[in-house]
């Protein structure tokens, strides 16, 4: 049987079988067991077929063949024969698909010669059967691979080529083509001779304007309309021939009143303008304004004001080309003239409602480049200051002031700010000579005003701010008297928006020029701290201020300087925690910030962390009895500075930091962090041992979070790791305070969550916790289940990290809900299994789950969170009861209070999002008709927290059964 | 909705609207935020507090230790629903076609709403209840004003204990088809019946979905 025979056989019943035989088909011809005019031959009867399937079939069988082959394997004659065969079988309408397909192959070929390429161009291009029936996407790729392999030749066809082209592409919709079609189209207009046929060519390339192409569901085809509408720009911009055709037709469509044929049209004329060049565009600038202006004037959409503002920028832009100084006679001269003649006529009266417009205007052209800005300040400024003087009410001054601020930003844009590194134009900044003009209506704006006036003194601080920003502009002692201005309001000012602004500018202030920040703020706003508690919280704004200036680094080192001093004073005093708490927050505030802002916070490690755990520790040791710092909320500030610092450090050096903390802590020695007495700590220091303190106790808050900090691969440095968590254990169990405990508590579920990991180590956890769990069981008070607590804690630490450890520990603790003796304490003790704990998070390389995306995360609600996974499926196994308590806890009674009403309908409202639908849907009913019932408490706040419950639960949708 | 009715309504400022908070605790700005984040000592409360220590007042298994502002509330004193609470249940409920909220759009106003009690009396210590909302559409032709009436009854009626009857109208002489809407927005079946209809409730959902 012949190869083509068996392929019609098979094509329909097992496509991927019809295909091997194609490709053993071509092997064959390879191996020379079989020639190429042996094989077209075969073909004849079945392509005189008078069914038109056997027909296409057939032709497809020989594009698979040649597709199967060796490129390299036919000569250049066979190439031409097969070529000539193919386009012939182009004016047979069945099989067209089939047809291109072994173009494709064939074109594909190392012998295709340019010849071949131009015949079967012209083939396609004169083929009259595409008038009447729908190409099929591979004559596209035919087309599209000659267009890149051959395109010189397909040159050489000369202009019936362009309009073939375009007759050929005609009315294709199908948004894969249109890709293809359009970089082919520019590539047309670009390279090939369109003189004759220019506007054809734009026509074809027009006639898709705007796109309206709108992605289908699941983007079958992975191409966005914004693919379409940039492949289209690029050919509408490819020619300033088109110039002609293309500004009119626009701006009739600017007239449209679909915002998105309105939103492509700007951007097509600023893509034109700025490719077309200047010599065009001058020929346009004056109808273009024309239409443009009335985008911005009478502007309903923000977003088109910023497309027209940018086609207005992008005229001036081109116009700009080449131009180094003004030249009156130039077009953008002409048309900067045109421009702000109209803009300065709007801004005669500047509250009408163009006026704000008109300033936008100005600010567009005037970036457009420095000859514009030139002009155009030039142009403007006088005037300005002509009608500024001019006006009485202070509305009108307040927004004349407000109309020159985005003329200060375009001059920054074109002039730069203090620090860049870009050289500045070489025109002069004609801003300059209105300088001084500008400073004293500025200053007297914000400093001169009554206080009332808010937004008028707000216009006058803007300006300052924005003018102190420009390169070169100010000098430093005019800057620095500013900076004075804004020291006043910050700290006087009773307009909380004033302090708020005036704290912004000396923000920014602080990255363009910190040594006046350093020489001027920083003086006045320490003198504003006083030496001790003084009452009013005198000191939180300013530190708050201070805090927020100190992010980069030299006026950081300043600030830990004065910081500290301060905080010298402020303990001797003594008076109170709640200073030197407020004063160590700032540091690490200013910490949290610059780690957020991607700055290495390690390197402060040396400044900070052994000067406050000596400051801290000492006087706990010698005979003073400690300070303020060991209160437990200073401690617990100071933990969370050292462990934001030892979390950002290198391993290598986590280790040396650990290993001083253990000799502090753990092993008694001496430990070079120890700034002052090193030997009184040695000696004096025990706060886990036995016996030890209450004060030295809590310092554990301290060493517990620089653990937490640490990563995974840095061993703990102990000798016998069972034998170390047994004491901590051990001291959990009858803690000094509640903060000791939690401490504590933390260190277990770290150690346990980072370095329990070998098996004599698994074995050794599973054995105390099942004697711990004996403790407890058989506890008749809360009190008497002292290890209930760790228990909890070590099960947490294991399910973060999924260990099948947990899950026993877990089941037990459920057995406990109903234990009249401890439910009690087993219920919080679920909170704190749900809920995240600072310490043991994914920053502090604790192992767990990564449960970023988790809607109940971003829920942030603070009783029950799901970071656990594996404790959800327990909480779905007792949904019933848990449902049954947390309703009866949500009406008011004696023991049911504000707070636990509050908290059992926040726990309430979780379980939807939290658990499985099918876990929850079948107590939605239940729970809709309870919540009745709390909708109507007594309590505001109850009833708030009971009507999001109800929305939430509501939010869950229908069972489908439902009557 | 295709086209906008009103595309260009006059818009309140977030901080201006009516609110329960105090005028210090509502103009909080970021700068006294922060100052507030570091100079607020953690109350003794806070900083005793142990899940796992039991508690004065019994049962504290769900306390969280995490909001003591409300620390001082007093348990006993009761709180009526007043204007200005079922102003915060309906003020944050978004225009069908502006990204707004019905309180930023004075659509909702707070002197518009308007509470009455029952006296309670030892056989009848619940009784009935009433609450007016009239609402003030943008503009006076807004086809919208019976959606934007129909998600304010339908949000009342979700969060208001059932003793309270509800009427939902739209304020004398800002709306040219007053009555006709009103027909329609306190006619009980009418409300049934256009809460079946899945495209309507799809736009209330919408609508609904902001409520804070």
């Amino acid at each position: 049987m012949e190869p083509v025979q068996e392929y019609l056989i098979a094509i329909d019943r097992d496509p991927d079988e019809a295909l091997s035989i194609a490709k053993a088909t071509a092997k064959r011809l390879e191996n020379k067991e079989l020639i190429l005019l042996g094989l077209t031959k075969s073909l004849g009867e079945y392509l005189t077929n008078d069914d038109r399937t056997i027909r296409a079939k057939a032709i497809g069988f020989y594009a698979s063949v040649l597709a199967a082959l060796p490129t390299t394997l036919l000569s250049p004659a066979q190439v031409s024969v097969i070529t000539q065969f193919l386009c012939d079988r182009l004016e047979d309408e069945t099989g067209l698909k089939e047809v291109s397909q072994g173009l494709l192959a064939v074109a594909g070929m190392t012998r295709f010669q340019p010849e071949d390429s131009v015949m079967v161009m012209r083939s396609y291009v004169s083929n009259e059967l595409y008038d009447s029936s729908p190409r099929k996407s591979t004559d596209c790729w035919v087309i599209d691979k000659l267009m890149s392999e051959k395109r010189e030749a397909l040159k050489e066809i000369g202009p019936d080529f362009a309009t073939g082209y375009v007759d050929l592409v005609n009315n294709e919709k199908d948004p894969r083509n249109l890709m293809i079609v359009f970089s082919n189209l520019k590539a047309i207009i670009v390279e090939f001779d369109i003189t004759d046929c220019e506007e054809a060519v734009f026509d074809a390339c027009f006639c898709y304007f705007p796109i309206t192409f709108k992605q289908p569901p699941n983007d079958p085809y992975g191409i966005t309309a914004q693919d379409l509408k940039d492949r289209l720009k690029d050919c509408l911009q490819a020619s300033n021939n088109f110039a002609v055709f293309l500004f009119p037709q626009l701006l009739e469509k600017l007239d449209s009143h679909s915002a998105n044929t309105k939103k492509d049209v700007l951007q097509t004329i600023t893509a034109c303008s700025l490719s077309y060049g200047k010599n065009i565009v001058a020929n346009y600038w004056s109808t273009l304004w024309d239409a443009i202006k009335y985008e911005v004037l009478n502007a309903s959409d923000d977003d088109l004001a910023l497309e027209a503002l940018e086609a207005i920028k992008a005229i001036a832009v081109s116009l700009s080309a080449k131009l180094t100084t003004i030249t009156r006679t130039s077009s953008l001269d002409k048309y900067l003239k045109a421009v702000t003649k109209e803009c300065l006529t709007q801004l005669r009266n500047p509250t009408a409602k163009q006026a704000k417009p008109s300033a936008s205007i100005l600010s567009a052209i005037s970036t457009a480049s420095a000859v514009a800005h030139a002009t155009t300040i030039q142009a403007v400024m006088p005037g300005l200051m002509t009608i500024y003087d001019g006006l009485e009410e202070i509305a009108k001054q307040r927004n004349m002031l407000q109309a020159m601020l985005p003329l200060f930003d375009s001059t920054a844009e074109i002039y730069g700010v203090w620090g860049e590194v870009e050289l500045p134009p070489s025109l002069s900044n004609s801003l300059e000579p209105f300088k001084d003009k500008l400073f004293e209506i500025y200053s007297k704006a914000l400093m001169g005003a009554a206080k009332e006036e808010v937004s008028f003194r707000m216009s006058g601080l803007n300006g300052l701010t924005k003018m102190s920003r420009i390169r070169n502009f100010f000098a430093d002692n005019e800057i620095g008297l500013i900076v004075q201005f804004f020291d006043e309001i910050v700290l006087t000012d009773e307009k909380i928006d004033m302090r708020d602004t005036a704290l912004d500018s000396l923000l920014i202030l602080s990255r363009l020029k910190p040594s006046l920040i350093m020489e001027i703020t920083f003086p006045a706003f320490m003198a504003k701290l006083p030496d001790k508690e003084e009452g009013e919280k005198s000191y939180d704004m300013t530190l708050s201020a201070l805090a927020q200036l100190s992010v980069e680094r030299p006026v950081f080192q300043v600030l830990l300087t004065r910081i500290f001093n301060k905080l010298n004073i402020v303990l001797n005093n003594k008076s109170g925690p709640a200073y030197p708490f407020a004063l160590v927050s700032s540091i690490l505030y200013v910490l949290r910030k610059k780690h957020e802002l991607g700055r290495d916070i390690s390197l402060h490690y040396s400044r900070i962390v052994p000067e406050l755990v000596t400051r801290t520790l000492i006087p706990l040791a010698n005979a003073s009895g400690g300070n303020d710092l060991s209160h437990e909320a200073v401690l617990d500030v100071t933990g969370s500075i050292v462990n934001v610092i030892l979390r950002a450090m290198e391993a290598e050096k986590q280790k040396e930091v650990l290993n001083e903390f253990f000799k502090i802590f753990v092993k008694r020695e001496r430990s070079t962090m120890i700034t002052a007495d090193s030997d009184l700590i040695a000696e004096r220091f025990n706060p886990l041992e036995q016996g030890t303190s209450p004060p030295q106790a809590s310092t554990n808050i301290i060493f517990a979070s620089a653990v937490a900090a640490i990563r995974r691969e840095v061993p703990l440095p102990v000798d016998d790791l069972p034998q170390f968590l047994t004491r901590i254990i051990g001291l959990a169990q009858f803690p000094y305070s509640p903060g000791h405990r939690r401490s504590l508590l933390r260190l277990i579920s770290v150690i346990v969550n980072k370095y329990i990991n070998s098996p004599e180590e698994h074995e050794f956890l599973q054995k105390a916790t099942d004697e711990m769990w004996e403790g407890v069981k058989t506890a008749d008070t809360a009190e008497a289940a002292f290890n209930l607590p760790t228990l909890f804690w070590i099960a947490k630490a294991l399910a973060l990290r999924t260990d099948k450890l947990a899950e026993p520990i877990v089941g037990r603790l459920m057995e406990l809900l109903d234990s009249e003796e401890l439910g009690a304490s087993v219920g919080r003790g679920f909170e704190v299994l749900l809920s995240d704990d600072p310490l043991l998070c994914k920053e502090n390389y604790a192992v767990s789950l990564d449960l970023e995306d988790s809607a109940i995360k971003t829920a942030s609600i603070d009783t029950l969170s799901v970071t656990v996974t594996e404790a959800t499926s327990l909480v779905s196994e007792h949904i019933s009861s848990l449902i049954t308590r947390l309703l009866a806890a949500s009406s008011p009674s004696d023991v049911n209070t504000i707070k636990v009403r509050t908290a059992a309908l926040r726990c309430l409202s979780i379980f939807p999002t939290a658990l499985n639908i099918s876990v929850v849907i079948p107590y939605k009913r239940q729970i809709m008709r309870a919540l009745l019932k709390p909708l109507d408490d007594p309590k505001r706040s109850v009833r708030k927290e009971a009507v999001d419950c109800r929305a939430r639960w509501f939010a869950l949708g229908e069972l489908k059964d439902d009557d | 909705m295709s086209d906008i009715i009103n595309a260009n309504p006059t818009i309140l400022n977030a901080s201006d609207l009516p609110t329960r908070l105090s005028e210090s605790r509502k103009k909080q700005s970021s700068s006294a935020y922060i100052a507030d984040s570091i100079s607020r000592l953690p109350t003794s409360k806070t900083l005793l507090h142990d899940p796992f220590a039991p508690s004065p007042g019994g049962d504290s298994a769900y306390s969280s230790g995490a909001s003591d502002q409300d620390d001082d509330e007093d348990e006993s004193a009761a709180e009526d629903i007043d204007e200005q609470e079922i102003y915060d249940l309906i003020s944050s409920i978004s225009d069908p076609e502006h990204p707004l909220s019905l309180g930023e759009l004075a659509v909702i106003n707070l002197p518009h709403i308007h509470v009455t009690h029952g006296t309670p009396t030892p056989s009848n210590p619940h009784p009935m209840s009433h609450v007016l909302v009239e609402i003030t559409p943008t503009i006076n032709h807004c086809s919208l004003a019976t959606v934007i009436g129909l998600g304010v009854r339908v949000r009342l009626e979700q969060a208001l204990p059932t003793r309270f009857r509800i009427d939902v109208k739209i304020r004398e002489g800002t709306h040219q088809s007053t009555d006709q809407v009103n027909k329609q927005l306190n006619d009980k079946e009418r409300v049934a019946a256009a809460c079946e209809n899945e495209t309507l409730m799809g736009v209330l959902s919408n609508m609904l979905a902001t409520c804070k």
